[in-house]
């Protein structure tokens, strides 16, 4: 039977509106958070004007939006097509709801009850001092992990699309410009909005024509720079850099699911070209002379869609900068919650759907693009030839060309990528920080001294960027071609990411469970998706570790294989203390 | 923040802008920041534009947070308010 992107649109938009309203509102807001607008938050009870530092909502949320959504919720559901669009569509929309909204809110609401920190420290309150510990260095490696993969991958851009660092380079200025107009000289946010989005549109009519090249060994040159940027911009204040440029990129994120909306709705009548299902376990891994491992859906669909369905990173965010900034608790769930939502969107209506068009489209065969489907591309280009296609058939209903619109799209597809990698880069390092802070947390009072040479904001901020830049920089071989360094640490990254969210979720359900008293059915609904996933994601590791490392280059086997295990034994470490504190006295 | 750091902070701030102008018309009148190093632009090399476009990024970055601090006054002032939303 036939399908229209008509039909994808409207389920998504359907389902997404009634998780919001009756489990987000009505129950996790009402019932297991229990939110108050009488509750002073720790950006108004720990103001200090760099980290604590009072958002407006919807700044916040945008800051909140791009953070999270890297290229995580573009890249992972861009893979998964092989799958056809059915599986990774259901595994978005039911990750969304189920696992990644609920595990983004409760970790920033449970981050905001314990006065702005780390989802590893409300870990301590619920399972024990060292699980703590346990936690903050699995997140430390975790964030390393990030700043090197998208250190390498922005570079990789940069390097591949020029336009994409011209766009870069004109962006932060505007976004500095915006901050400094709607903080410092009071004016009015919509009036800012407009004339930034007006000039940001401008910039990218300029980026799309006037490439930045950078001489000699450009890949190495961008990393210099992009390591140098991260640093700088992860110790400016949030007020100065962060939160305007988030706020901006949420447009530009905004426009993308506009785009993908206004599309389809255009494009109503068209069938999708792709299949809803082509096998339980087409070849998505592949080994080092290129041979296709078979990828079973289960277990390995966690390892494959990251942030557009679930991440750990996200409780990071929420209970790293996002926490610090929310001026007042009735605001959380549209932070939280509903950032996942439209992260989801991101991966359904601006992925999933326009690829499913676009996946044996006559006109892209014809131009040469693919042979026979879209599954031929990798897969960015899946994603920026799909989302092209999808909108320039909408725009050329409109009266333009479809040839001019199609090349368009694509690069301003490619371009906003770049700029998401941006925003998780400087924001992964500023929370790297935070981390390494708390850790050394103990040392504050009993040794002040030693506490302010190790673990203040210069020196904390230039260890992470430092560590993930050295394994960022050098270049590896995999079957005789040299390749950046994402290829090896992007799998490590990917697992680690996934481990993360099954542990922080299961950390906030016994927040839940422990300080907010919640029983009954609302407890089984928080904690079923919580140990379905850690379930899933360890035995998806493990699957990982038997079928696919063997058949890696040996610096993969070798270097993501062992970060895998010693994760997975951090994994059960974590599960043993959090069972105990399932078992103890619960708190009042 | 000291008269002399706010100095510094213009300043910067100025040179940034002028080299970023630079570097922006350079690239309009050529079509690319950064020179091409063969006839088909297919390898590139450092030249003024590039070097404007990139140390001008960085002391855009710089030069306000120079002038302007760390906490802005509407901000201290609504949560002095106890507003708290900035």
């Amino acid at each position: 039977m036939a399908s229209y992107s008509i039909e994808i649109l409207l389920a998504v938009l359907i389902v997404y509106g009634l998780a919001y309203i009756f489990y987000g509102k009505k129950i996790l807001e009402e019932k297991v958070v229990r939110a108050s607008p009488d509750n002073v938050t720790p950006a108004i009870a720990k103001y200090d004007g760099v980290d604590y530092v009072p958002a407006n909502k919807y700044v916040l949320y945008g800051h909140h939006f791009a953070s999270i959504a890297g290229a995580g919720p573009i890249v992972g559901p861009a893979i998964a097509m092989a799958y056809g669009w059915l599986l990774p569509l259901l595994w978005v929309l039911f990750g969304n709801i189920f696992i990644g909204a609920v595990h983004d809110y409760l970790s920033l609401m449970s981050s905001v009850r314990y006065g702005g920190v780390s989802v590893m420290s409300v870990s301590e309150n619920v399972m024990g001092r060292k699980a703590r510990f346990i936690f903050l260095a699995y997140v430390y490696f975790a964030l390393v992990l990030v700043v090197a993969a998208f250190e390498s991958v922005a570079a990789t851009l940069f390097t591949k699309i020029p336009g994409a660092a011209t766009l870069a380079v004109i962006f932060m200025p505007l976004a500095l410009m915006f901050g400094i107009m709607v903080y410092r000289m009071g004016v009015n946010l919509t009036g800012a909005t407009i004339l930034m989005l007006i000039l940001i549109a401008l910039g990218f009519y300029y980026a799309y024509e006037i490439p930045l090249y950078l001489g000699g060994d450009a890949y190495h040159w961008w990393l210099v720079i992009l390591a140098t940027y991260a640093f700088i911009a992860a110790s400016l204040p949030v007020w100065y850099l962060l939160q305007p440029r988030d706020y901006l990129n949420a447009y530009i994120l905004w426009t993308f699911v506009f785009i993908a909306i206004f599309g389809s709705l255009l494009v109503a009548d068209m069938k999708l070209t792709g299949p809803a299902y082509t096998s339980w376990a087409p070849g998505i891994f592949s080994g080092v002379n290129n041979e296709k491992i078979p990828t079973p859906f289960f277990p390995a669909i966690p390892l494959i869609i990251a942030c557009g369905s679930l991440s750990g990173f996200h409780s990071v965010v929420a209970s790293g900068t996002s926490s610090k900034q929310l001026a007042n608790e009735m605001e959380g769930l549209l932070v939280g919650y509903g950032g996942m939502l439209t992260e989801g969107a991101v991966s359904s209506l601006a992925v999933i759907l326009p690829v499913s068009l676009a996946w044996s489209a006559p006109e892209l065969i014809k131009m040469g693009i693919f042979k026979h489907s879209i599954l031929e591309l990798d897969k960015v280009h899946r994603f920026t030839i799909g989302y092209g296609y999808m909108a320039a058939k909408a725009f050329s209903r409109l009266g333009l060309s479809f040839p001019d619109a199609f090349h368009v799209m694509v690069v301003f597809a490619a371009v906003s990528l770049a700029t998401f990698i941006m925003t998780t880069l400087d924001t992964a390092t500023r929370l790297g920080r935070f981390a390494w802070q708390e850790f050394f947390d103990p040392l504050r009072e009993s040794k002040p001294g030693l506490y302010k040479a190790i673990a203040n904001r210069w020196v904390a901020g230039f260890l992470v960027v430092f560590f993930g830049t050295a394994m960022a920089y050098p270049n590896i071989v995999i079957s005789g071609k040299v390749k950046p360094a994402y290829n090896v640490i992007w799998p490590a990254f990917a697992g680690t990411n996934q481990l993360l969210a099954a542990l922080a979720l299961l950390t906030v359900a016994l927040w839940a469970y422990k300080v907010q008293q919640v029983r009954g059915a609302i407890n089984w609904l928080i904690q079923i998706p919580a140990w379905f996933l850690w379930i899933l994601v360890t035995v998806g590791m493990g699957w990982w570790l038997v079928y696919v490392a063997p058949h890696i280059p040996r610096v993969q086997e070798i270097g993501a294989g062992s970060i895998v295990a010693i994760n997975l034994i951090l994994d059960f470490l974590l599960i043993i203390l959090f069972v105990r504190g399932l078992f103890s006295k619960s708190e009042k | 923040m000291s008269k002399a750091v706010k100095a510094l902070g213009y300043t910067l701030v100025a040179i940034g802008i002028i080299l970023l102008i630079y570097a922006f018309t350079i690239g309009a009148l050529h079509g690319h920041m950064g020179a091409c190093a063969n006839a088909k632009c297919t390898a590139h090399k450092w030249d003024a534009s590039a070097y404007s476009a990139i140390i001008g990024w960085f002391l855009i970055l710089i030069g306000p947070a120079l002038i302007f601090g760390e906490a802005p006054e509407l901000v201290k002032q609504k949560v002095r308010e106890g507003g708290g939303e900035a």
